[in-house]
């Protein structure tokens, strides 16, 4: 899923190293939001915003089959045994469609329409898929792609949840922090924090991280939403702040990454690139490599907010870059996907 | 109204020479190239400026904009143009119109355009430095949002080339660059308290107006307000999911169409509805001067015991001079008359009409400014003599505005735009004709009087210091000191200050309740400016004023989308309503000053060099019986400036394998723009078989293969000179019918045509929705065709074309045609006639000959307004259906005179979407050499604008 796990984590604990080669250029037929892609095994699933999913073979980039809809599939799909879960947001249509897809047998187990647009991300948790439409309708659906539950949460909302436990977390464009038990199948809390939120969310030990349109980057707390610190970065912000033991890292869509102090908020650095920051990064111990849409890959030395290097790219970079088995995985506008083999680091 | 442009003719007619008759030839005004720019680039990270001769500083200003701009809208979108974008700046907007990158005319409200095909956007600079970051800023939002549509769309790979309706691009532009401003709501305040609003279903109503952009505006300032300004970036990336934006805004707001429109529209009413509590409208307390055109810049003069107001209007198409006799006692509303015509000749030939530009002086004279030429001239009219009896230029000013009369009339003070882009203050000396300067900076100066004893100065101005930085305040500056002071601290926008008619009073305009109004300045014991009352509570705009008598002014006023004069008693004006606000001198801090792009001038500033591209490609197959089947592709690559255009034709007409070699087609030209002189040249090379028109019978297959040579020089924005010579080698190969011998034979031809042409080309004429309604337009030919190798083909042509246009009313014209077309000589081509563009009732082209004359008088008058059929599930609209009556009379032969045709009858004419008219005619022919009517009607059909 995006984000590898429910909680939303961009961190791989290893050094990248200084050597980067391209191994294999692919593309897709449309392009993407700023979701990601996904790994299973030996195959890479993409989804673009022409209607399409597609697996990819990791080794050679060659495609491996796809499956097309009539409009577009923004958000990354998760994936659970040989099922593929998908939205499609229908072309002329008001509702959008989450599609169960057995992809060994080419068969759809289950479909549902959801009323309104989808574009936050899906978490799979060990039995259950769980979504929610920008109506602020939370959808559970068990691992057959049968709706077990919804729950009208009376916001709306795009923003990517988190789920930590049993506890559903998410932002909406009124600025509240939502949460909600699974388990008791209601809200536990909304505490307004801000004016709009419309980026996501990521958790760590109890505590939250999200940033908003203004520009802040808050830090609450799980148990009732409180914020324990923010900090003013000025532009708004629409992608996730990653973080490593200490510190935290997140840009905004002036351009200019930061590095705060996951304690207290207070900065370690900024860089400003110049360029425009709307993809959540991928973090390294020694480095953060940042997709700008300014075409460009910046590779940001943590310590002091250097970039190391950068690799300029033909089209906005749109894809939040994933690692898997060696290789570092970007997705540029126009359906390009490159995948830069690493031959440093401690992998 | 329409002008045509005549740009491309060049083009089109020698790239297609040979096969284009050169009886279809063009009328149209002029656009003129005055100036040769100097033109340079500042390189930007995101930008290419481009600007001319002196206007750097102002050029660095607006890069400045640009960057800060672009830094904004990356935000805002969400989104960023990768490329450089190119902005073309002009130091004027007479400069402004002279551009080439828009081959059509641009009027005087135009304040910049973005050009899609290049993504150029090009702006010129007006005086005022506000004025011209928001214009920046309104057009860079076009280039993001056109950008991150084609984007959207193309990301989920459905077609492209689909933007947003005109309203919501406009009002887009609007809200995301500039603040609710006086004029905003003026045109909002007018338009929903006297019923011209147009809901979000009705916005085709208004489709490019003024009105549109700010009710574009002020919809998505309600969207933001109720819906979150989230909302509007929503609408953009949600275009992609449905063919209709009614349906996108259905979805994105959660409503439908319906619920929004009623909501806001009530939203609007909450809003204005309570003004009336305390404003009203012009017509309360004043006399209604008049009811009817535009009239603007009123100016009190009396000649010995006669009153009028002079002043700038429109009431018929062309902005012109008037006259209305002041009688504020009389019920009658007397019609103004012309005094000066403009816009028909080239001493006049436009009027900045919402500019103050007229003023009167009661020694008897009047002084106007017009654009004559490549800058704007100052006029002096004297009434007794009723004719314009001096005019000026200035090289080093390029535009004028306000003028205003030293109390002995010696001098006029004006404010003037020199090459570097300022606005400043001048005082002409008449009797001399020397200028002196009076201000030189960038701050905006203008609306400037004298004072009392002729020894100052007053005008606003845009230097205020902080904390009003850029509010316009009036500022007063001594001759003999040249010490400038302030006369009014306050933060709003003061403008066109009058004072009364013995100089105890000064009034002026100013928008401190949110529309212009006219207020006093006060004084304290000392003498000093204290504070200003407002006497007048219009709820729209007072745009002038001039006084009467001690105490009474005439006003003009917006109201009801038009400009009308009104005659104010300010004593009738009760104390109870007049509102003080003090000025607090002491809050000033400092001036301001624009910001300017820091850039390495050796390697950021560059001489322009010319770059080609691709212009627009097309490749298409088309048959047609005359020339039969051909393939082809044609390119236009121009430079950035679009000064130089290089044009590729090719296309091969073969209907076998074996004939592909004999049967392409290649043409290059060059066509050059940049100077006063247009010049074109080309080679071209044309092969295949031709049907030909001018002939009769004849169809022939020519090889013809050469190069041409063609200037046209305006002599103004109404005349022009034109000329070509082309030299070609033709070989013709046809079959002749030996009528006696029943027979055929065939023929080959072969001559070296050396052809040249002359012609005088005029047209002032003014334009209705189907065609001409005044002015007149005449075209004179003379061309010569030789074939000086074989001597096979010998023959001159003359071509002698007169159309006028007499208005009998606003709307109906009575149109007078006279032509005759002449080739004589040795193999000379045919014209045609007949058919509904010259003899009508008679078949198309049927009439042919070696010498054509036409004659035609049609009566041209509005029919049906509008016309609107509403269906189950859609509704046919057309408006301003025209009828016409006509009599047509011509004829054509060789060598002897054979018969005259006639015509008369009635028809209709829709204009369609401006683009194309349908024409319907009923009528008779005149027949047996005009002496008897056909005995039935004759009914047809076809389309083309009025003569």
């Amino acid at each position: 899923m995006f984000g590898k796990t429910p909680e939303r984590n961009f961190y791989n604990d290893f050094t990248l190293g200084d050597s980067l080669k391209l191994k294999w250029e692919t593309d897709t037929k449309g392009s993407y939001k700023n979701t990601s892609l996904i790994f299973l095994d030996e195959i890479m699933f993409a989804s673009d915003l022409a209607g399409r999913v597609y697996a990819f073979n990791i080794e050679s980039g060659k495609g491996a089959g796809e499956e097309k809809n009539k409009g577009a599939v923004s958000i990354a799909p998760v994936l659970y045994n040989s099922i593929i879960v998908y939205v499609v947001e229908e072309f002329k249509e008001k509702y959008s469609t989450i599609y169960f897809y057995d992809y060994y047998t080419g068969d759809y187990i289950n479909e549902h329409i959801i009323n309104g647009s989808c574009g936050n991300e899906l978490i799979k948790t060990d039995d259950a898929i769980l979504l929610i439409s920008e109506n602020g309708i939370l959808y559970n659906y068990n691992l057959s792609g049968n709706e077990r539950w919804k729950l009208d949460t009376q916001s709306k909302v795009r923003c990517v949840p988190a789920l930590t436990g049993d506890t559903f977390i998410f932002g909406s464009v009124t600025g509240e922090i939502t949460a909600v038990s699974l388990s008791r199948q209601k809200v536990i809390y909304k505490n307004k924090i801000s004016d709009r939120i419309q980026s996501g969310i990521t958790i760590e030990n109890g505590r939250g991280y999200v940033g908003d349109d203004a520009g802040y980057l808050y830090c609450f707390d799980i148990a009732d939403g409180e914020v324990i610190w923010s900090f003013d970065t000025g532009a708004k912000i629409v992608s996730i702040p990653v973080m490593n033991d200490e510190d935290l890292f997140v840009g905004n869509l002036s351009g200019d990454l930061f590095s705060l102090d996951k304690k207290n908020g207070e900065m370690n650095w900024l860089n400003e690139t110049g360029g425009i920051i709307n993809t959540t990064p991928l973090l390294f111990s020694d480095y953060l490599v940042q997709p700008d849409l300014f075409k460009k890959i910046h590779f940001v030395d943590i310590e002091n907010g250097e970039i190391d290097r950068q690799i300029e790219t033909d089209g906005r970079m749109k894809l939040s870059p994933v690692y898997f088995n060696g290789v570092i995985y970007f997705g540029m506008d126009k359906g390009e996907i490159l995948a830069y083999e690493l031959l440093g680091g401690d992998k | 109204m329409r002008k045509k442009v005549l740009k491309y003719f060049l083009l089109i007619l020698f790239i297609t020479a040979s096969q284009t008759p050169a009886q279809f030839y063009f009328f149209g005004r002029n656009k003129v190239q005055y100036e040769k720019f100097n033109w340079k680039v500042i390189k930007t990270d995101h930008f290419n400026i481009y600007y001319y001769d002196d206007f750097g500083e102002i050029a660095e200003i607006g890069a400045s904009y640009a960057e800060e701009i672009f830094d904004e809208l990356k935000i805002k979108f969400n989104h960023v143009v990768t490329r450089k974008i190119p902005l073309v700046f002009y130091n004027t907007h007479i400069h402004f119109q002279q551009t080439n990158i828009t081959p059509g005319f641009i009027p005087e409200g135009v304040g910049g355009f973005f050009e899609f095909l290049k993504g150029r956007v090009v702006i010129p600079y007006l005086g005022n430095i506000e004025q011209f970051r928001h214009v920046i800023r309104h057009e860079l939002v076009h280039v993001f949002m056109t950008s991150k549509i084609y984007n959207v769309l193309r990301d989920h790979r459905v077609q492209t080339g689909r933007l947003p309706p005109l309203w919501f691009t406009e009002g887009l532009a609007e809200y995301w660059s500039y603040e609710w401003d006086t004029q905003a709501e003026m045109i909002m305040r007018d338009a929903i308290l006297n019923d011209n609003f147009a809901t979000l279903q009705q916005m085709i109503r208004i489709r490019g107006s003024y009105l549109m952009y700010k009710e574009g505006q002020i919809f998505l300032e309600y969207v933001s307000e109720v819906y979150g300004e989230d909302k509007i970036l929503e609408l953009l990336e949600n275009f992609w999911r449905f063919p209709k934006f009614t349906e996108n805004l259905e979805y994105t707001l959660g409503e439908s169409i319906e619920d929004i429109d009623n909501k806001w529209v009530y939203s609007l009413k909450q809003r204005y509805y309570p003004l009336y509590e305390d404003k009203h409208p012009h017509f309360i307390n004043t006399k209604k001067l008049t009811d009817h055109g535009y009239n603007f810049s009123p100016q009190y003069c009396k000649v010995d015991t006669n009153e009028f107001i002079y002043f700038i209007g429109n009431h018929d198409g062309y902005s012109s001079v008037y006259r209305l006799p002041y009688q504020a006692d009389s019920k009658e509303m007397p019609d103004p008359e012309i005094v000066v015509r403009g816009e028909k000749e080239k001493l006049f030939e436009a009027f900045h009409i919402m500019k103050p530009s007229i003023t009167t002086t009661d020694s008897g004279y009047v002084a106007f400014i017009t654009k004559y030429g490549g800058s704007d001239a100052l006029h002096l009219f004297s009434i007794e003599k009723n004719e314009v009896i001096n005019s000026f230029q200035f090289d080093q000013l390029i535009g004028m505005s306000g003028p205003s009369f030293s109390n002995d009339a010696a001098k006029i003070v004006f404010s003037g735009n020199d090459k570097k882009g300022f606005s400043d203050i001048f005082i002409l000396t008449i009797a001399t004709g020397e200028l002196k300067r009076i201000t030189n900076d960038y701050y905006d100066d203008k609306n400037p009087i004298f004072g009392k004893d002729d020894d100052e100065i007053i005008f606003a101005s845009d230097r205020t210091e902080k904390p009003f930085e850029r509010k316009y305040n009036l500022f007063k500056h001594d001759l003999e000191t040249f010490e400038i002071n302030y006369l009014t601290f306050t933060d709003a926008n003061i403008s066109t200050p009058q004072f009364n008619p013995d100089y105890s009073e000064l009034y002026f305009n100013c928008d401190y309740d949110g529309t212009n109004n006219i207020w006093k300045l006060e004084y304290d014991e000392e003498n000093k400016p204290s504070g200003m009352t407002q006497y007048t509570h219009y709820l729209t705009s007072v745009f002038n004023f001039t006084f009467t008598d001690q105490t009474t002014i005439v006003t003009s006023g917006f109201e009801k989308f038009s400009f009308q004069f009104y005659n104010l008693d300010l004593e009738t004006i009760p104390d109870s309503v007049k509102k003080y606000t003090a000025f607090d001198f002491d809050l000033m801090e400092n001036y301001w000053t624009a910001p300017k792009i820091e850039i390495d001038p050796q390697l950021d500033k560059v001489e322009y060099e010319k770059e080609y591209t691709l212009d627009y490609a097309v490749s298409q197959v088309s048959t047609d019986p005359i020339y039969g089947a051909r393939g082809g592709a044609l390119f236009l690559l121009s430079d950035l400036l679009s000064d130089d255009k290089y044009l590729f034709l090719l296309y091969n007409n073969a209907e076998v394998q074996s004939e592909i070699l004999d049967n392409f087609n290649v043409a290059i030209s060059k066509l050059n723009t940049a100077g006063r002189t247009n010049f074109a040249y080309g080679v071209f090379h044309f092969s295949g078989r031709r049907y030909d028109l001018r002939e009769s019978d004849e169809f022939f297959f020519e090889r013809s293969y050469g190069g041409y040579f063609s200037a046209i020089y305006p002599l103004s924005i109404f005349q022009r000179i034109e000329t070509s010579i082309s030299l070609a080698n033709s070989d013709k190969q046809f079959f002749a019918v030996e009528n006696d011998e029943q027979t055929t034979d065939f023929i080959a031809r072969k001559a070296l045509l050396l052809s040249n042409t002359v012609s005088f080309v005029h047209d002032n004429s003014l334009w209705g929705p189907t065609g001409p309604l005044d002015g007149s337009r005449f075209r004179a030919l003379l061309a010569y065709t030789s074939d000086i190798k074989f001597s096979n083909v010998n023959y001159y042509s003359f071509i002698l074309d007169y159309r006028h246009y007499f208005r009998l009313s606003l709307r109906s014209t009575l149109a007078a045609r006279l032509s005759l077309y002449v080739n004589d000589g040795k193999e000379a081509r045919r014209y045609f006639g007949g058919g509904s563009w010259d003899i009508r009732g008679w078949r198309r082209w049927s009439i042919r000959g070696q010498k054509l004359w036409v004659s035609s008088l049609e009566l041209r008058f509005p029919l049906i307004d509008q016309f609107y059929i509403r269906f189950p599930f859609f509704g046919l609209g057309f408006t301003s259906i025209r009828g016409a009556l006509f009599f047509d009379a011509g004829s054509a032969w060789d060598k002897q005179y054979r018969q005259t045709y006639g015509s008369i009858g009635g028809g209709i004419r829709i204009n369609f979407l401006n683009a194309i008219t349908f024409r319907y005619d009923v009528g008779k022919k005149i027949e047996n050499n005009f002496q008897e009517f056909q005995p039935k009607l004759f009914y047809q059909f076809f389309f083309g604008w009025d003569f």
